[in-house]
């Protein structure tokens, strides 16, 4: 699928984002539309300016997403245009978001399995079209070698492109995660 | 900085004086100089270079990949990691870049890609070879920081970029000897 065109208004307001935590205030002074609120009204209410804070919303919800066991909206973040990579320890390379979706709902079918991530940084380019996060994770699913859970740790960086389509303003075009060794051990 | 420099421009000021905004490198002369300085890095491996792979990276880069056990934090750190793989007689490391992208007028590029490592195997004579996916951020260093390798593009406070974070995927089976992280 072409990725839709960007709009004109988007490469202004994109800087104008990074500086809304000034000019909302200024502008709650008084009357006066600023280009940054003006470009925002054209691009519509859901509009969301690509901040970092929209990249850690993304992955608070995301996080929440697979604390429901919910693969469809999990697979949501990922990006639909064609250029997505996914790779998780363990599992051959994912290219697009239905693939991602597959492999979650059949890690959901397992009792034991859980996932949660947090990051520990986040960084918003300064021309606004990219961003990343890097941080760690820790995966608890079934062993069946083993009849037991296991627990694997390690750390994640994410690649996110901006995109007016979506909510919070990022979808997710890289994901690589690395499995640490010493965390392999079942029941760890 | 972002925020006064962003305020300045809506404002229709320039954003000089002291609040100096990024400096604009194309996102191709980025995406060209991550590509023929990974070419050079393959070379730098195959040589069993340590330090000169080392500097590809920031002084506060990151390497996470399978068979650490912690991810390896600083230039430093990253060079003693190398020259403890280097040591080994029968290891290699190659990687294939499938996609460079850059952030337009910004200060983040990244790489991925797919790599294949042989090391020594647990067993006297023997060999263990894995092969996985890669990406790594690129940022622009300055001064004393920047010095060594790295993608170098033109003079100016943003001339050199190196890696800030390098992570794989795949990797080594259970039982292949592990690589010692931290910092």
């Amino acid at each position: 699928m072409p990725r839709p065109p960007v709009p004109p208004a988007l490469a202004p307001l994109v800087v104008a984002g990074l500086a809304l935590g000034v000019v909302l205030p200024l502008a709650a002074c008084g009357p006066q539309p600023t280009p940054a609120n003006q470009a925002a009204n054209q691009l519509g209410p859901a509009y969301v300016a690509p901040t970092a804070r929209g990249v850690d919303a993304i992955e608070a919800a995301w996080n929440a997403d697979l604390a429901a066991r919910n693969p469809a909206k999990a697979a949501s973040h990922y990006s639909t245009f064609g250029d997505l990579l996914v790779a998780e320890p363990g599992v051959a390379p994912l290219k697009d978001p239905a693939a991602v979706q597959a492999q979650l709902t059949q890690l959901f079918a397992d009792p034991n399995f859980s996932l949660s991530f947090a990051p520990d940084v986040t960084f918003v380019s300064s021309g606004g079209d990219y961003a990343y996060t890097r941080g760690h994770f820790t995966e608890t699913l079934s062993d069946a070698a083993a009849h037991a859970k296991k627990t694997i740790r390690g750390d994640y960086v994410t690649v996110y492109e901006a995109d007016v389509a979506v909510a919070n303003g990022w979808t997710a075009i890289e994901h690589v995660a690395s499995a640490q060794t010493a965390a392999l051990a079942p029941g760890s | 900085l972002l925020a006064a420099t962003a305020v300045a421009a809506l404002a229709g000021f320039p954003a000089g004086g002291a609040v100096a905004p990024p400096e604009d490198v194309a996102a191709d002369q980025v995406q060209v100089g991550i590509e023929n300085s990974e070419t050079q890095w393959n070379a730098d491996l195959a040589a069993h270079d340590a330090a000169k792979v080392a500097s590809y990276y920031a002084e506060n880069g990151w390497l996470m990949a399978p068979g650490f056990t912690a991810p390896v934090q600083g230039r430093t750190a990253i060079q003693r990691t190398m020259t403890q793989l280097c040591a080994d007689p029968n290891f290699s490391l190659t990687f294939e870049q499938n996609t460079v992208k850059a952030s337009v007028g910004g200060n983040e590029a990244y790489s991925r890609g797919t790599f294949t490592e042989t090391v020594s195997g647990p067993s006297p004579g023997t060999t263990i070879t894995f092969s996985g996916t890669y990406l790594r951020i690129y940022r622009p260093e300055s001064g004393a920081q920047a010095a060594g390798a790295g993608v170098a593009l033109a003079s100016g406070p943003y001339a050199v970029w190196k890696v800030v974070e390098d992570i794989s995927a795949g990797g080594p089976p259970p039982g292949a000897p592990k690589t010692g992280g931290g910092s």
